[in-house]
């Protein structure tokens, strides 16, 4: 009884993964000790700013890292297999059909020579060896769940006929066309208007409730976590520091990077030539790969302990489904 | 219901003229491209900027917010209308009027990485407008650089160094002191934290803000994130396809928006509300729908909404350009 029997084994597990930059002499960990879990249809947000290594995470999880990126450790299985394991062909098979992605953005995902209707239709030729009949009337349906209008006139439209946002939605066609079972968004909506960014949003959540795939967020808005997500994953210097259910987390923040972000939000309640100034965060966030000994947040903590600099705080569980990797949660246990 | 409610306007001159405007914009008009694809970019717009004052401007891309900018800032010329900076039309200055017009109004852009030169040593970078200025003598003008320095929270050898020594939010200080180094009157902003990390967002606005308070200049800030723009302005305009449909006190503006489009802005950036989802997209410049040019998005539109072209009006405490903004006053925050 391995993968019927365990209705409750995740669709997606990450264990311990690194990823470095470098050769092997001069390694650098853009990520480590990343520990994930994600159920089928769940829908999960990874928050972080530029260089925290959210991004490489998701390229991580498709084997689609850049030129010098490589996994150097830990394990990824989707659906009970190992990805690590998979060959050039599986993998293949994997990107596109079993996990889609939807990339920042869309003018340069799309092809600018290629019909849109292509695009959105090839991945049923390509993966489920559809017709291009089958394959494009799919595709008009499909583009017709994503908010296009006129889907049968769109189909011969060229990427640079459509704005942004229709572009962004025919992006996310693309990724459905093979009926995925987990879809990736990386910052689908940070080249968007925040009136498009909700319409979005709003898009991606309707058609998972159609099509029932899981899904992974990368964001660096907590807004748009906050709106749509079960769980949220914070990352800082290439780890995951906090994560457990969204509004837990945004209501009670335990590590004092989490709560420190959230407090420093400017908000529209305080609107007026502000009274007392934001709360903010001392300095800068680290460079990716930077060697750290300790905390990669310590230097900009307020409440960092001795130990902080010399001693990498591990991943603790204060409360149930509740994680910090902070010296501070050691007593809590 | 398609009648339209008798209203108190003062159709060409929303806001009060003010003898002591710093820049006003007078029924200006800035439109590009051929006659057959006319892009109207800027159409139509009254605006006055008080000198101390921070004015705020929101709207989505292509609303015109930043030709607002480039118009302000002499980058771009009216095809219609005046500006007026100090009372004088733009276009007529010159000379050392026109001179010193370009040293009150500074400017700072969206990307750090592309507004300083990457050749050019920091202290160069900043003493840059004293020079062209002819303000004091070299060392007076090093002097004033390395004061500047400290009060916008960069390290004192940072002067010897060059741009890519730095982070894009030390980059983004460095922009903020060559504008401020000679002395302007008004900093135009365009965008100035959105290229910025989440964590660093924070401490630019307390930044700006304090310097602000110094120095007593006065901010037109443009940008996306509406709550930033709440906070650190003492108004609001909110563009919308090369108008000005509200405008008004940022308090008012930010919890009670009066204009529909305003309340969909602003829900939309409330991460706690449940926000009224807009329909559609913004119509396209060129050919901007008749009558009142939100009435295709619109959820409370009526008939009349798409016959006449609501005017801008006072409205319990802010101006409007909305036909029913009685009909649909409810506090967002309360």
């Amino acid at each position: 009884m391995t993968e019927m029997g365990e209705t409750n084994a995740p669709l997606l597990q990450i264990e311990q993964l690194e990823v470095s930059a470098g050769a092997s002499g001069r390694k650098v960990r853009i990520l480590q000790g990343v520990d994930l879990a994600l159920r089928e249809r769940e829908t999960l947000g990874v928050v972080g700013e530029s260089g925290s290594g959210k991004s490489t995470l998701a390229a991580a999880l498709t084997r689609l890292l850049g030129s010098g990126l490589s996994i150097t450790g830990g394990r990824m299985t989707f659906a009970g297999e190992d990805i690590l394991a998979m060959s050039a062909k599986r993998l293949q098979h994997l990107r596109g059909s079993e996990i889609a992605t939807i990339l920042q953005d869309p003018l340069h995902s799309l092809t600018p020579w290629i019909k849109v209707g292509l695009q959105v239709a090839e991945p049923a030729v390509f993966h489920e060896g559809l017709s291009w009949r089958d394959a494009k009337a799919r595709a008009v349906d499909l583009m017709r769940a994503a908010w296009i209008p006129e889907p049968e006139q769109r189909m011969k439209a060229y990427p640079h006929e459509m704005s942004g946002g229709m572009r962004q939605r025919a992006a996310g066609a693309i990724a459905l066309c093979s009926a995925p079972r987990l879809l990736i968004a990386d910052e689908p909506t940070t080249a968007l208007d925040p009136t498009i960014q909700l319409q979005y949003l709003d898009l991606l959540r309707n058609l998972q409730r159609q099509h029932g795939f899981a899904l992974i967020l990368i964001t660096h808005d907590l807004g748009v976590v906050a709106r749509n997500c079960q769980r949220v994953a914070v990352m800082y210097g290439g780890r995951i520091i906090e994560s457990g259910p969204t509004k837990e987390v945004m209501d009670n923040p335990r590590h004092p990077y989490t709560r420190g972000l959230l407090a420093s939000m400017p908000r529209l309640a305080t609107a007026g030539r502000q009274q007392k100034r934001l709360t903010i965060i001392p300095g800068q966030p680290p460079v990716p790969g930077a060697a750290v000994q300790g905390c990669a947040f310590q230097p900009r903590c307020a409440e960092r302990l001795e130990r902080c600099a010399t001693q990498r705080p591990p991943v603790f569980t204060p409360a149930r489904g509740r994680e910090s990797a902070c010296w501070l949660e050691e007593n809590t246990q | 219901m398609s009648a339209i409610p008798p209203t108190p306007a003062v159709p060409s001159a929303p806001e009060a003229p003010s003898a002591s405007a710093l820049i006003e914009a007078r029924e200006v008009f800035c439109h590009f491209g051929p006659a057959s694809r006319r892009v109207r970019a800027v159409d139509g717009i009254n605006l006055t900027v008080n000198p101390g004052e921070t004015l705020g401007i929101v709207g989505e891309s292509g609303c015109g917010k930043s030709t607002m900018a480039k118009l302000m800032l002499g980058l771009e010329k009216s095809t219609g209308g005046d500006m007026l900076v100090n009372g004088r039309s733009m276009s007529t200055l010159r000379g050392s009027a026109y001179q010193a017009y370009r040293r009150d109004v500074q400017a700072v852009f969206q990307d750090p990485y592309s507004s300083l030169n990457p050749r050019m040593r920091i202290g160069q970078t900043m003493v840059e407008p004293l020079d062209i200025h002819g303000v004091g003598t070299p060392a007076e003008r090093r002097e004033r650089a390395g004061e500047l320095l400290s009060r916008i929270g960069l390290p004192p050898d940072s002067l010897k160094r060059y741009p890519h020594e730095f982070s894009g939010g030390q980059r983004q200080r460095i922009a903020i002191g060559r504008a401020l180094i000679a002395d302007p009157k008004l900093i135009v902003l365009d965008e100035p934290i959105s290229a910025l990390d989440v964590s660093i967002r924070a401490q630019m606005l307390n930044l700006l803000a304090d310097l602000r308070d110094e120095f007593g200049t006065g901010y037109v800030f443009i940008a996306h994130d509406l709550a930033a723009v709440a906070t650190i302005s003492d108004r609001i305009a909110v563009m919308y396809l090369g108008r000005v449909v509200e405008i008004g006190p940022a308090e008012a503006v930010a919890r009670s928006p009066a204009h529909p489009y305003t309340r969909m802005l602003f829900a939309a950036a409330d991460p706690s509300g449940e926000a009224e989802l807009p329909r559609g997209e913004p119509p396209s410049p060129i050919a901007p729908p008749p009558g009142c040019r939100f009435h295709t998005r619109c959820p409370f539109a009526r008939e009349a909404c798409s016959q006449s072209d609501p005017p801008l009006r006072s409205y319990n405490g802010r101006t409007v350009a909305c036909h029913f903004a009685e009909d649909i006053d409810t506090p967002l925050i309360t």
